[in-house]
């Protein structure tokens, strides 16, 4: 497995996406297993806002998880800002609920967008060349866009 | 209903001793406990239950013959026939007979009734309730056994120490800190709420978790259930609640002092309790109908709010009884304890005597107050009817013979001299029927020109004094 770090947000309340496995699947790519997996309950659920317990039963019926597993990774989706919670009192006294910060595609759409300045700020002019050469362009075509994804680029620095 | 028909209510023998003998015995167990120190937690807490078991004695000493009230509900004439011939259409013979009296509940039966239904139904449903209801409505998660192993490891040991069944460990979500028990013998399950977790440290939590198991061991789930049922029965007396939980509060100190003696630094549990009363000053109050509905299903929780009413004792009563070695609880007055059980005696004949007094004026009260109920509805003209005295019973006999305008008495039957000889009317009818009027009830109807002899004495009914 090769993870990258990427850089830490810092402005408050914006998504926090710590690292990016190559490997990963779909949201493990920006998540771990565990933390995509309740993401995935979370924007799959029709309740929201939605509790720890709530959640532990969604997972423990296809994955044998412990509650304070459960628990321990939901507050640290909201430290990354992806989960946003307040307490509610209830029936059960005070706890705390849960929701998503951003709909699935907004984050997806983020995320992507965080590896790609990252790896563009690291890299510059051979992410523009990989992108053109991934794309199913003729050789003209191909050679434009490379020079204004350049230009672009080295205006961004 | 008017004020005569509340005393009336008050005066049921049931009901008045049962709140008589609660109070006295509530009082003397309370001087008792107070002023004899050598008493242990444990004879206190059961001390505490007496109370609450006298008045579900006297209920059922008591009933059901002294909780039938008999009233006069409407009084009302029924022509049974008339005369033949060929007057008979123009002269119909007034056969008339009373049908009135019938037997009711009085109101403190009623409640009477209501608290010992619904104290057996409490206590039945508690003993066959099932614990995984309770986790189902409490939402109770079991934690798997790679979850806070230390906890496990220790609760499992001091589980051995105690000689008890390791019971089930469980968390709820709430952020407030608290730990309840929840079942009893091998059903049962200690609880921590994830505000415990956050608050305490883990010795901290290990000495809450001791707390509970000795609640466990004390067989605490029973305590309770039985404290509950009889405070049920009196429900209607606010006593009974403060009995009940001055009872469970004895209980939470047996059980801290069970805990010290499993811990190897009983600080701890000091420390864990003056964190979780701290912050709960300032949480928000739970509801009241939430706490009522948890606290049936919990047998100890730590989670509570100091008040008269409260199952917990004050915080530093628990504190002191913690740190105050056991065997300093050993010394006592030999002059306090001569006062209390002298003040106690004085207090138990002092309630007989008043309970007897009562017991008279009872009597005379209720028979008065019936029988002023019989005159409000009695109709004019009236019935004319002879009597016959059975050992237990009036009987009325068959229609008397047609005599012209007579004098009627219409006689109650009271122990009170009040309401005797009272009603007279003119009326020429004469009737009866075999009808029975058992004993007890209020009325006699009597016709003092009627071929019958007059009754003189009513040695026939017991409990009464016949004036006619």
């Amino acid at each position: 497995m090769i993870v990258m770090r990427l850089h830490a947000m810092t402005e408050d309340k914006k998504p926090e996406f710590s690292q990016y496995n190559i490997d990963g699947k779909a949201l493990e790519a920006f998540l771990g297993p565990l933390e995509a997996n309740v993401m995935e309950s979370i924007w799959g659920s029709r309740k929201t806002p939605i509790t720890v317990r709530e959640i532990y039963e969604a997972l423990k019926k296809t994955r044998g998880l412990a509650y304070t597993t459960v628990m321990s990774t939901m507050d640290r989706l909201f430290e990354k800002h992806l989960l946003d919670r307040k307490i509610e009192k209830g029936r059960g006294g005070l706890y705390y609920v849960y929701w998503p910060a951003l709909e699935k595609q907004s984050f997806q759409k983020s995320a992507v967008r965080e590896v790609l300045s990252s790896l563009i700020d690291n890299f510059g002019d051979v992410v523009a060349n990989c992108l053109v050469d991934e794309t199913s362009l003729n050789e003209e075509d191909r050679k434009t866009l490379k020079e204004q994804l350049n230009r672009n680029i080295a205006k961004k620095k | 209903m008017s004020f005569e028909g509340i005393l009336n209510q008050i005066f049921q023998p049931y009901f008045y001793y049962s709140v008589i003998f609660l109070v006295v015995s509530f009082t003397c167990v309370k001087i008792l406990t107070r002023y004899c120190s050598f008493i242990s937690q444990r004879t206190k807490s059961l001390l505490y239950i007496f109370p609450l078991a006298l008045p579900l004695a006297v209920m059922l000493a008591a009933f059901p013959s002294t909780s039938i009230q008999t009233t006069v509900q409407q009084l009302k004439t029924i022509n049974i026939g008339s005369a033949g011939g060929p007057f008979g259409p123009f002269f119909p013979p007034p056969a008339q007979v009373i049908t009135s009296t019938s037997t009711v509940l009085s109101v403190t039966g009623i409640i009477c009734y209501i608290g010992l239904i619904a104290g057996a139904l409490f206590a039945l449903s508690m003993v066959l309730s099932d614990d995984r209801l309770a986790r189902r409505v409490l939402r109770v998660i079991l934690i798997s056994p790679q979850e806070h192993q230390w906890l496990q490891a220790k609760v499992t040991e001091s589980s051995k120490k105690l000689a008890i069944a390791p019971p089930k460990i469980g968390v709820v979500e709430d952020l407030r800190p608290n730990a309840f028990t929840i079942g009893y013998g091998r059903r049962a399950t200690i609880v921590f709420s994830i505000g415990l977790f956050n608050l305490l440290s883990r010795e901290e939590v290990v000495a809450v978790a001791s707390h509970e198991l000795a609640h466990v061991k004390n067989n605490d789930f029973f305590f309770k259930t039985i404290s509950n049922a009889l405070t049920t029965v009196s429900f209607f007396n606010p006593l009974a609640y403060i009995s009940s939980s001055t009872a469970q509060r004895e209980r939470e100190m047996l059980a801290d002092e069970r805990a010290v003696e499993l811990l190897e630094k009983p600080s701890a549990l000091a420390n864990a309790l003056a964190k979780i009363c701290k912050a709960l000053q300032n949480l928000p109050k739970e509801g009241s109908l939430a706490n009522f509905s948890s606290n049936l299903l919990v047998s100890s929780s730590v989670l509570h709010r100091v008040g008269i009413l409260s199952t917990h004792p004050r915080l530093d009563m628990r504190l002191r009884n913690i740190s105050v070695p056991k065997t300093k609880h050993k010394h006592w007055s030999r002059r306090n304890t001569h006062l209390a059980l002298a003040l106690s005696i004085f207090l138990i004949i002092s309630a007989v005597a008043v309970s007897l007094a009562m017991a008279d004026l009872q009597v005379n009260f209720t028979a008065d107050f019936a029988a002023s109920q019989v005159m409000k509805t009695i109709p004019t003209p009236f019935i004319v009817t002879g009597y016959q005295l059975g050992p237990s019973n009036l009987t009325i006999l068959p229609p008397a013979p047609f005599n012209g305008e007579q004098s009627i008495h219409v006689l109650i039957y009271s122990p009170s001299p009040t309401y005797r000889n009272i009603y007279t009317e003119t009326g020429d009818n004469a009737a009866a029927s075999g009808q029975e009027i058992a004993t007890g009830e209020f009325f006699i109807v009597h016709s003092q020109n009627s071929p019958y002899p007059p009754m003189q004495t009513n040695d026939h009914l017991p409990g009464s004094v016949w004036m006619g």
